[in-house]
Parts: structure tokens; sequence; C-alpha cells
């Protein structure tokens, strides 16, 4: 008999950031890979697009502003009143190129709550003994974490959290049976790429390409990580940011 | 918002003294690099809700054209 240590039958997961990107294509695959699974974003629209292109049954569309970091209580009240879950892939993100003068307080704000308070909130309430009996939980976090660029001062902070906030959540959640890594993309297409590149122009595509020996990552490469990190081949895996990146951080 | 209001916010973002910017003045006479650029993206768009490309940027030449994308 054939045996696929990436299967996800049997599991609910919870995707964030699902309606475009590196999110829907989390959503897809894990679903093809027998996961049922939870899609939320703000724009129910889109995540009703994510959920036509997955398999299986049993998805749900929950549309949430995860910016809204005080009504996390209701977001998992819809997501786990009937099944409990069994991972979270936390996709969600801005990405914003701005010079440090142009860094306001409403956009630190804004992107601190969308990119690592919303990571915060979806493990406090993931980790309730009403929400889950264990599990795994995946940050997508980004190669800003760990090298910077021109007007990434806030992002690459926001990334930097993440990844180091997975290190000591994995420590807080082995007693609770809940292993906790991110995932650590360098320039993927999507439409978040897409539109840097078009304010960039044709050479902020060229400098992406030479900074990355395998050239721009498809979301599937991350989903496939990510999707890697949820199974139970991956059981003996905690705390760790496991770097996708192309060769980005080889140089 | 007025012209002057306007060249304010311009002074501001290029960190240039009050009183000092004129629509006429040259780019190429401040520090008008990517950095700047993104500066005045995200200028334009928290102040009047638009996006600029950056294609659309590096045909700027004077404060004159960073004027006429404020409204």
């Amino acid at each position: 008999m054939m045996t696929n240590p990436m299967e996800l039958t049997g599991k609910r997961v919870l995707v964030t950031g699902a309606s475009s990107g590196i999110g829907r294509a989390c959503a897809v695959l894990a679903s093809q890979l027998g996961a049922t699974v939870v899609l939320v974003a703000r724009d129910e629209k889109r995540l009703d697009q994510t959920l036509g292109l997955m398999s299986g049954n049993g998805h749900a569309v929950v549309p949430f502003d995860l910016a809204d970091l005080e009504h996390y209580d209701l977001l998992f009240k819809q997501c786990a009143a009937e099944q409990k879950l069994q991972g979270v892939v936390h996709a969600a993100g801005l990405c914003p190129a701005l010079p440090l003068q142009s860094v306001t307080l409403a956009v630190m704000r804004e992107v601190m709550a969308v990119n690592y308070f919303s990571f915060l909130e979806l493990i406090k309430y993931f980790s309730k003994k009403k929400v889950s009996d264990g599990g795994s939980v995946v940050a997508i976090s980004s190669v800003s974490a760990q090298a910077g660029w021109l007007g990434g001062s806030l992002y690459c902070g926001s990334k930097g959290a993440l990844d180091a906030s997975v290190r000591a959540l994995a420590l807080e959640l082995v007693s609770k049976k809940i292993r906790v890594n991110s995932v650590v993309p360098s320039n993927i297409r999507t439409p978040m790429l897409d539109a840097m590149i078009a304010v960039g122009g044709d050479e902020a595509e060229k400098e992406i390409r030479a900074k990355q020996p395998l050239g721009i990552g498809e979301p599937c490469d991350i989903a496939h990580a990510a999707a890697f990190l949820l199974s139970d081949a991956s059981r003996f895996i905690t705390g760790t940011n496991l770097v996708v990146d192309g060769g980005y951080l080889a140089r | 918002m007025t012209q002057a209001e306007k060249i304010g916010l311009l002074e501001e973002m290029f960190e240039a003294e009050a009183g000092t910017l004129k629509p006429e003045t040259a780019l190429d006479t401040l520090q008008w690099d990517s950095m700047a650029m993104l500066s005045l993206i995200a200028l334009v768009s928290e102040k009047f809700g638009k996006r600029l490309g950056g294609a659309q940027l590096k045909a700027f030449r004077s404060l004159q054209d960073a004027l006429d994308v404020m409204e």
C-alpha cells in the first residue's frame, strides 16, 4: 500500500490570508492532501474563489478582518464551535515599502496588527482546550526577518517578531502537544509581489531575480513546506524557521 | 488643500526649510532617489488616496510634477 507522509486526512486547518497568494495555495494544497479547511480573510468574494479551487467537502468560509484584534473570540466561535481544529496557517500579511519618515503610527499599528499581533491572538485561541487537542501551527514569515531592504524597516520587524515568537511559543505549547514553526519565503509570484513590481518597474523585477538563484518562487513552493509542517511527517520539528527562498539567504 | 499646503508637505518630505521649495524647483537639485519616490507614493496615498506607479514617478522633473498628482 502506498503511504503519503504528508497526508492531512482527518485534520481541520484554519488558514488566514486564504483569499490570495500563499494563503490561497496553502488552503488548496491542504484540501488536496485531505484536510478540511477554514478559510479566513477580509474579502468574502475572493475566499469563495479559493473555495472553488479546493478538493473535498466540509470547508468553511469565514470573512474576518484580522486587524480586528478585539474580536478573535467571535472568530473562533464561528470556526471551532462544532469541530475542533488541528492546525493553523497564518499567511495573512501586509508588505509596505516605506522609508522610516513615512512610517506613521497608524501604519505601524495596522501592519503589526495584521502581520504579528494577529498571530498571537490566533494561537491564544487555537491553544484553548475548547478549540484544539494539539496540532501544528505554521506562520508564514519572510527572509525579511533575516535580511534587510530599503523601505523594509516596519515589515522586516513584523516578520522578525513572528519568527522570534515561534521559538517561544514552541516551548510554551509543548505541554499542549502543539508544534509551532514558520516558513521563511523570499520573493514569491503573488499579487503582493506584482504590486511591488508595478511600483518599482522592470528594474525591480530584475533586482529580485538577481537576488534569487532559483528565480521567483511560486505560491505552491511555500504551500508544500507549510503542508509538511502541518503533517505528521514533521512531528519531531518545533520552534524552527524553515527557509524556502530559492537561495536568497545563501548569498 | 492649497498650493502652499501641498508645497509644505513636500518641504517636510524633503526636509527642506519652509519657503525654500517652488513649483519650478528641479527634482534633481533635491535628494530625489528611490526612497524619496517611496515617500511620495506614501504621501499621495495617505493624503489624496491615489496610487502612483514607478514609471510615472521616473518621468517627474520638477516639483510641479509632484504637485500635479496631489489632488
